[in-house]
């Protein structure tokens, strides 16, 4: 992880609000109505000397606490007096890597309830981050020109989009299978010209189709690979040749003696405890 | 308490027996305690006084009154060593009964060396109201004399000094053992406590001696028949019969040609077929004993209300779990024989509280008013409106569909997510154009409305949770670990259905599990605790009741099973003994105890309640997640304060007050309340003290068919 280490401490003195080191807070209220805001933690992002990042150095702010009804486009419409927004990305924890990942889809990965968020916002310039840090307060996350959704109508707008689209669903699965069977029948071709043909060292590959039989690369095989080794080295030593061997088996004998004295004597003891009769 | 009171079999008598014992050789001097216990239980077990009296006179003098002269005179005889006096004169028969039935049931557990035999032989107290199913207080004993004279009794009163309740006793009880003829296992009576007072006092008077309370261990089979059967019209016993039953003995032809004497109970559903012993005690009191039916409190069906519906008062909800059983058949039936699949379906198994009959609030068939929600025209499925109160809660019950092994399936994991959507879907479109049913299939399940019932169907491949358990390690080799998303999966496709089906047996053979259940999960949630404890967790606890009742027999009426869940709950030592449910009796006794072993050395690895079933020994999957420590501890806490609340006030001659105290929960211990407006709340009318009034939740009366799939799961 960088070098964002949270420490409790240091009273932010222009606001009388507690707040990590080397940050400054921004409160964030859901609209006008409430009195309470909650409070953005914002600074630049920094890694140590050394450590990749994805983010672009001096054009990204990193936010802490953000509250769950505030969203990606609601966060870039609020920074954006500060300066234009490149992009805005949402995290339950920090991390480093900007993964790219492939879009997940809607039916098989439903997006969780988030809590509590973490934001990376990168501006077009670095001019950007310095206005972020001195913005003062309150920043409404539901206005109305751009309300968000809360309570029933939240809830029914969450129940009709759980309701799905066959067709959708029907196209969706469609694709994948067939990009799935594409590339199982790729790698298929792949391994079968591979066959029997060394690489670069000279090493061939082991596979399946060998002639020989092969052992599949689980850990259960594995382990019965072991455990008989262990076995036909066990027959072949001799475990009471030499003195020290025998010394030490009868440490040994001693000590496992010893060890279930103690296991006996704590079992009396939970025993003694869940008695239930006691007539005295 | 058998000692306790008049007429009691005190420890004078144990003592006498014992003598008794020894002097006929069956106890030597050198057995030791456990030994002379196991005889003694068994002599009563296995012989009966009523019939032969025993005798600790050795001399046969013929001046000596014969046995046969005391029997005529005492239920009970036992005579002591002058020949003279009978000890168990005060004895009743049916206490003597009561002794022996517990001295059978003891010799069992003796006998099947149970781990904790001493504790639950010798230290569980069986106090009657948690020990028989049905009780029955006579209030103003004072009645029991105008009993007396009716049924006349004065032979015995002068015996007995004017104690007109004890007289009443004897006639009484073999009064009520003949009319319940073959529903009664047991029936047994209070004594009423031996009286000290000053010299300078006159004594007591009678009726101020407390109440007679009589219990009743019913038999389960005999709980459904609505019939009293007599003899034929021309025989003499006819005339006897319709003597003994008065008014209610009527003449009817049965299919098989015969004209019989047949008393009929009117009960319409199972929760008055149960109270027909009832109906049964109170007539025939009524109408030999001149005892009034203001005077009897019958104490059986008083825990009912709080499993009945909000609507239909008559029933407990067991026809209606019932209805919908049925249709849960019928849906297998169709998928068993639904074609045009590419892979057969080989299995269809349940996994719903419904469908072992242990939900609080069985769904009746829905049908929703159109006109309450809006409609999303293109998916067939009704969505709720803004601005009305909230729709009422359908629950759909989930059903684990298993298709036909193949080969074909795809090993990598997205992918078999993949598959499963497209066969989903394919099962709704099937159901709907074979069968016309309502269909609407997202990537994980189907949800299938018939008959007003929605079903949700999942489909499960046997290899996902391997699948989904394979890791690969940075060199490429292939290790097994138990992932979270691989042990949720495997609960909800393999260990649920299981369990499911178990119980569904436990409830085929004991039919008053379900009532018992319903009852315990419902005062777990009126309590506030419901969200720490699964469904299933609690089925098992009440499960163990039945499976494991020593040193009880298994109950046969919600309420004495809901006191016995409380007892269990509050006296369980949960942090050193695993709760075992031997479901089907599938473990034996030496697998029990290496699981108790077992239990002992991975104590702290294991959760803080665990509950051991054949088909999960050691990980005792259902409380995983379960309940934290505060939690459970809270519940022990709370069941050991309600017991004794609920048992005092069932015990009450007067009426029991107000039955629902006990669920009510304390609201004082938390910081912070926050109420909820009752419009959005769908679930509204179930609760505890049910609302004056509540919304209109979108439902039609009248059951019919519908078109569009209703709100499911809106809570």
């Amino acid at each position: 992880m960088g070098a964002r280490r949270r420490k409790r401490g240091s009273r932010d003195p222009e606001q009388g609000i507690p707040s990590p080191p080397g940050y400054s807070v921004i409160p964030i209220k859901f609209s006008e109505k409430q009195q309470a805001s909650h409070y953005l933690y914002v600074r630049e992002h920094r890694v140590r000397e050394g450590t990749k990042s994805s983010w672009p150095q001096k054009r990204t702010l990193f936010v802490l606490n953000v509250p769950p009804y505030c969203t990606e486009e609601c966060l870039s419409r609020l920074f954006s007096p500060c300066g234009p927004v490149q992009s805005v990305q949402l995290q339950e924890k920090p991390d480093l890597t900007d993964s790219a990942e492939e879009p997940t889809s809607k039916f098989f990965h439903p997006t969780p309830v988030p809590g509590f968020q973490v934001a990376y916002v990168v501006f077009q310039k670095p001019g950007g981050v310095s206005a972020a840090l001195v913005l003062k307060g309150p920043l409404l996350a539901s206005t109305e020109s751009h309300p968000v959704k809360s309570g029933i109508h939240k809830w029914i707008s969450s129940y009709a989009d759980s309701v799905p689209d066959p067709e959708a669903l029907r196209a969706e699965v469609d694709t994948f299978m067939e990009a799935y069977d594409k590339r199982i029948a790729e790698e298929e071709a792949k391994a079968k010209e591979e066959e029997g043909v060394p690489d670069e060292e000279g090493w061939v590959k082991v596979t399946r189709r060998g002639r020989r039989p092969v052992l599949p690369r689980t850990e259960a095989a594995s382990l019965r690979v072991l455990d008989r080794e262990r076995r036909k080295r066990a027959r072949k030593e001799l475990l009471n040749f030499y003195a020290w061997q025998h010394r030490e088996s009868k440490m040994e004998h001693l000590a496992q003696l010893r060890k279930k004295f103690e296991e006996d004597k704590q079992r009396i003891e939970l025993m003694r405890a869940q008695r239930k009769f006691r007539p005295y | 308490e058998l000692d306790k009171g008049l007429g009691g079999f005190s420890g004078f008598l144990v003592s006498m027996l014992v003598a008794f014992l020894v002097s006929t050789r069956k106890i030597h001097t050198t057995m030791s305690g456990y030994q002379v216990l196991r005889s003694v239980l068994q002599f009563l077990a296995t012989t009966d006084l009523t019939v032969n009296g025993i005798s600790l006179c050795l001399s046969s003098d013929p001046s000596l009154p014969a046995l046969a002269d005391f029997h005529q005179a005492f239920p009970v005889v036992f005579l002591d060593s002058s020949g003279f006096l009978n000890l168990c004169a005060d004895v009743t028969a049916s206490t003597y009964h009561q002794v022996q039935h517990e001295a059978r049931l003891s010799m069992a557990l003796l006998d099947s060396r149970a781990d904790d035999g001493f504790q639950l032989l010798l230290m569980t107290p069986k106090p009657m109201i948690r020990a028989f199913d049905h009780v029955l207080h006579i209030h103003p004993l004072s009645r029991l004399q105008a009993a007396c004279h009716r049924l006349k009794l004065w032979p015995e009163l002068q015996d007995l000094g004017g104690d007109y309740v004890s007289a009443a006793l004897g006639s009484l009880t073999t009064l009520l053992e003949q009319g319940l003829g073959s529903r009664l296992h047991l029936l047994a009576h209070s004594r009423p406590p031996v009286s000290e007072w000053d010299l300078s006092q006159d004594p007591p008077k009678h009726r101020d001696s407390g109440t007679l309370t009589l219990g009743l261990l019913l038999r389960p089979e005999g709980l459904t028949s609505v019939l009293e059967l007599g003899p034929e019209a021309n025989q003499p016993e006819a005339s006897d019969f319709r003597q003994f039953w008065g008014s209610r003995s009527e003449l009817r032809r049965f299919q098989d040609g015969a004209i019989r004497e047949a008393v009929v109970w009117e009960a319409g559903s199972m929760a008055q077929k149960r109270l027909i012993p009832h109906q049964v005690v109170t007539h025939l009191l009524a109408l030999h004993a001149n005892i009034p039916e203001t005077c009897v409190h019958y104490v059986g069906g008083l825990l009912d209300t709080l499993i009945q519906s909000p609507k239909e008062t008559s029933s407990t909800g067991e026809e209606a779990l019932a209805a919908a059983v049925r249709c849960y058949d019928d849906l297998s039936r169709l998928l068993w024989g639904l074609e045009g699949l590419p892979l057969t379906v080989s299995a269809v198994q349940g996994a719903h509280p419904v469908l072992r009959y242990t939900e609080v609030f069985p769904p009746t068939p829905v049908r929703p008013a159109y006109s309450f929600y809006e409609q999303l025209r293109e998916r067939a499925s009704l969505l709720p409106r803004p601005d009305k109160p909230c729709p009422a809660y359908v629950e759909p019950m989930t059903v684990v569909c298993h298709l036909e092994g193949s080969g074909q399936w795809p090993q990598d994991a997205e992918a078999i997510r993949r598959v499963r959507a497209a066969f989903q879907l394919r099962l709704a479109e099937l159901l709907t154009q074979q069968h016309g049913l309502q269909c609407r299939a997202t990537a994980t399940h189907t949800d299938v409305l018939k008959d007003g019932f929605v079903f949700r169907v999942r489909v499960a491949y046997q290899r996902e949770p391997q699948i989904l358990r394979e890791m690969r390690s940075p060199e490429g080799m292939i290790s097994l670990r138990d992932t979270p998303a691989s042990l949720h999966l495997e609960r909800e496709t393999r260990h649920l259905p299981l369990l499911t089906s178990a119980l569904h047996g436990l409830q085929q053979q004991h039919p008053a599990f379900s009532g018992v259940a319903r009852l315990a999960k419902r005062w777990v949630r009126a309590q506030l605790l419901g969200a720490g404890f699964t469904d299933e967790s609690l089925d098992l606890v009440v499960a163990a009741l039945f499976l494991h009742p020593e040193p009880f027999t298994p109950p046969s009426s919600p309420q004495v099973g809901f006191l016995r869940f409380l007892f269990l709950v509050s006296t369980f030592d949960w942090k050193n003994n695993p709760l075992i449910v031997n479901l089907n009796n599938e473990l034996t006794v030496e697998e029990q105890g290496e699981i108790r072993s077992g239990f002992l050395a991975t104590r702290t690895q294991l959760p803080v309640m665990v509950i051991v079933t054949p088909q999960d020994r050691k990980n005792s999957v259902w409380t995983q997640d379960g309940p934290t420590p505060q939690i459970l501890q809270q519940l022990v806490v709370l069941a050991a304060e309600a017991l004794p609340v609920l048992e005092k006030q069932l015990m009450d001659p007067q009426g029991p007050g107000d039955i629902r105290t006990v669920f009510r929960p304390p609201l004082d211990l938390y910081d912070v309340l926050i109420r909820l407006s009752p419009r959005h709340i769908p679930r509204h009318r179930q609760a505890v003290d049910s609302p004056a009034a509540s919304f209109c939740r979108g439902l039609l009366s009248e059951p019919g068919p519908t078109s569009l799939m209703p709100v499911l799961g809106y809570d």
